[in-house]
């Protein structure tokens, strides 16, 4: 009994999606060219407004940290402990990271420095010296930061450190007045005057100074490196006259085949207690985290709105194109045709709208937007937005489209397929 | 002959404004098997109403009706359609063939639905309208038909799943003498060959052609026996 109940809801499903398809197919094919292509447009619009818009702003913040991890942390970034200065074990901890085999990593020596420009003059009286303090001097290989970084990419006058440029400093943009039109009030910054061949003075403390020639200026809109001077590691160990060589910072660049976490649990495993070893990820700033949650959001709340939007006019079409065939539908049920079946007939009209439209939509971001955006990205004042979506994003939004396009298409034909037959038929009320 | 409709103290009624109006009154009627029954009547008189109750189009206020053997009265919609399916043809004034089909198509919908194949249902389809005089354009939409060939093919879709019952509801309504003929000549035709149809018309020259007429007058049955005898035919 059970059994043949059962068979008898199979087959009725199975005839009606037969006649539902049957049905869209037709109603597809013969559909006015004008409104197909008003809804498939819709369809584009909606995909492009749920990846373009969310991926924007989620792209700012993604861009800035993809430039965070290619021009500073590289996929770990070691740093010394809350209540230390300096890495611990820096040379055992150097060891480790050669025998992960790294693409690249730079040791850092970080000491907190003043930088003056004018302490050549014969200052007038009331006059003082520019002295820029509280800022990180960075002591590093030119080579091993170059090879990790790509930082002599990012020089714009003069250029970047060589080996043999012993008292050479490469000064970040920041630090200089042509570079900081929002300046805060009161804040020293280095005169015009300092352009390549200049001279300036580093000094740790009263008693541990040295002059050093300007090679370069370095400017990022990552600011551990515009807001720092870079010096060779050996001046500045000389300088601050100091035997212990542990390093302020170590950036590690790993071959794609080592997943960086676990790197990250290795290095820590094998020299516990040196410093605070995280991926790149983990070592992005948490007020940046915080600002990319936000944006995460609103970029998802906008995506949301765009959706509701979606589905009200795709209900709408489908509302309208019921409404006129309101009296077909009518004849269908009187001639024996199920409702289900024309409720799969309309849901697989919208759907099939869906899918043209999304793919084109896809095919667009994929093919022009995204690849525009990779090469051009969006000039921000503190980072470079890029477009942040991926094929499973895509498809994601894509069937989210669709779902909710059956459901614009399904509602209002339930709607006219479920009311009186002869009151269909009739166009009675 | 044993009877096919049997109509039992069938009573409809309409509410509007506040206001009811009974529009069938107490009626009881039987059809047997492959009679051709003409409902005919003044406007208003409520011979559409008594064909879609018939029809199962819509639900009578009291009353039992039992088609084929099977009492109406406890069927739901879904089985109503059902019923329809396998068991009703219509024929509508305004032929009612749904535009994006073409009149294959259209005649093939209830077939795919009745669980036929696509082919068997298109030859089904083929030879139906061979059938009321339209071999050739099978594959022209509704928009390319004359009204006449629009009423045949709706006819076609009414008869290719070989209905016990055949409604027909003010099929000349539209059409011209010479159309309205050839339509005529296609029901004589079906009941010849053995087919139940049930046609309300306000025309009583399309109304004698009919073996039995039934008049309707302010929803009550005034007359009922041969058409010839009963339907003069100015």
């Amino acid at each position: 009994m059970y059994l043949k109940k059962l068979f008898f809801i199979y087959s009725k499903i199975k005839e009606s999606a037969r006649v539902g398809f049957f049905l869209a197919t037709r109603s597809l094919l013969r559909s006015n060219k004008a409104t197909a292509g008003m809804v498939i447009t819709i369809q584009i619009v909606t995909i492009l407004n749920l990846v373009v818009v969310q991926g924007i702003l989620v792209g700012i913040v993604e861009g800035g940290n993809k430039q965070f991890r290619e021009q500073y942390s590289g996929d770990i970034l070691i740093t010394p402990l809350a209540d230390r200065t300096r890495i611990q074990n820096t040379s055992q901890l150097i060891n480790a990271i050669e025998n992960l085999s790294p693409h690249a990593y730079s040791v850092r020596y970080l000491e907190r420095a003043s930088i003056i420009d004018n302490y050549r003059d014969l200052l007038p009286s009331g006059v003082s010296l520019n002295k820029v303090s509280n800022n990180g001097v960075i002591g590093i290989d030119p080579l091993r930061e170059d090879a990790l970084s790509g930082i002599s990419k990012l020089i714009v006058e003069g250029r970047w450190l060589l080996p043999s440029d012993s008292g050479g400093i490469v000064i970040g943009a920041d630090l200089l007045k042509r570079y900081n039109s929002f300046a805060n009030a009161g804040q020293r910054l280095l005169e015009d005057s300092i352009v390549p061949g200049a001279k300036v003075k580093v000094e740790l403390d009263s008693e541990r100074a040295r002059e050093f020639t300007v090679i370069g200026i370095v400017k990022s809109k990552v600011d551990q490196i515009s807001a720092r001077a870079y010096v060779l590691d050996r001046d500045l160990l000389n300088l601050s006259g100091r035997e212990n060589i542990n390093a302020g910072e170590i950036a590690i660049r790993l071959p794609q085949s080592i997943h960086a976490p676990t790197a990250a649990r290795i290095l820590n495993e094998e020299v516990p207690g040196a410093g605070i070893i995280q991926d790149w990820e983990a070592a992005i700033p948490q007020a940046l985290k915080e600002v990319s949650a936000t944006f995460t959001g609103l970029g998802q709340m906008v995506g949301a709105i765009g959706l509701l939007v979606a589905t009200i006019t795709m209900f709408i079409v489908t509302f309208v194109n019921v409404v006129t065939r309101r009296k077909f539908i009518g004849i269908l049920k009187a001639t024996g045709v199920s409702a289900y079946a024309i409720e799969f007939s309309y849901i697989l009209q919208a759907v099939f709208y869906a899918v043209i439209g999304s793919s084109i939509g896809a095919l667009i971001i994929g093919l022009w937007i995204k690849p525009y955006f990779d090469v051009h990205p969006f000039d921000f004042p503190f980072t470079d937005g890029i477009l942040a979506t991926d094929a499973n994003g895509i498809t994601l939004r894509a069937t989210i489209i669709c779902l909710t396009s059956a459901l614009a298409g399904y509602w209002p034909a339930r709607k006219i397929a479920s009311e009186n037959t002869l009151n269909a038929i009739l166009g009675r009320s | 002959m044993k009877p096919i409709i049997e109509v039992t103290s069938l009573t409809k009624e309409y509410y509007s404004a506040g206001q009811t109006f009974t529009v069938l009154h107490n009626l009881t009627l039987k059809i047997n098997e492959g009679e051709f029954l003409t409902i005919i009547g003044p406007s208003g008189s409520g011979k559409s109403t008594l064909l879609y109750q018939l029809g199962l189009l819509d639900h009578p206020t009291k009353g039992k009706i039992v088609l084929a053997g099977h009492d109406t009265e406890k069927m739901n919609s879904s089985e109503r359609t059902d019923f329809r399916l396998w068991n009703l043809g219509f024929v509508f004034q305004d032929y009612a063939l749904i535009p994006d089909l073409c009149a294959l198509e259209n005649v093939m919908v209830p077939l795919l639905m009745q669980g036929k194949s696509f082919s068997q249902a298109q030859e089904m389809s083929y030879i139906a309208l061979a059938r009321v005089g339209l071999k050739g354009k099978e594959k022209n939409l509704p928009s390319e038909l004359s009204g006449g060939q629009q009423q045949r093919a709706s006819i076609a879709r009414s008869i290719a799943h070989s209905p016990k019952i055949l409604y027909a509801d003010e099929p000349t309504a539209s059409l011209d003498s010479e159309m309205s003929e050839q339509v005529i000549r296609t029901f004589e035709d079906l009941h010849m060959h053995g087919q139940t149809i049930v046609m309300v018309t306000h025309e009583p020259e399309y109304a004698r052609r009919a073996k039995r007429a039934i008049v309707l007058r302010d929803g009550k049955i005034i007359a009922d026996g041969s058409a010839v005898d009963i339907i003069h035919p100015s």
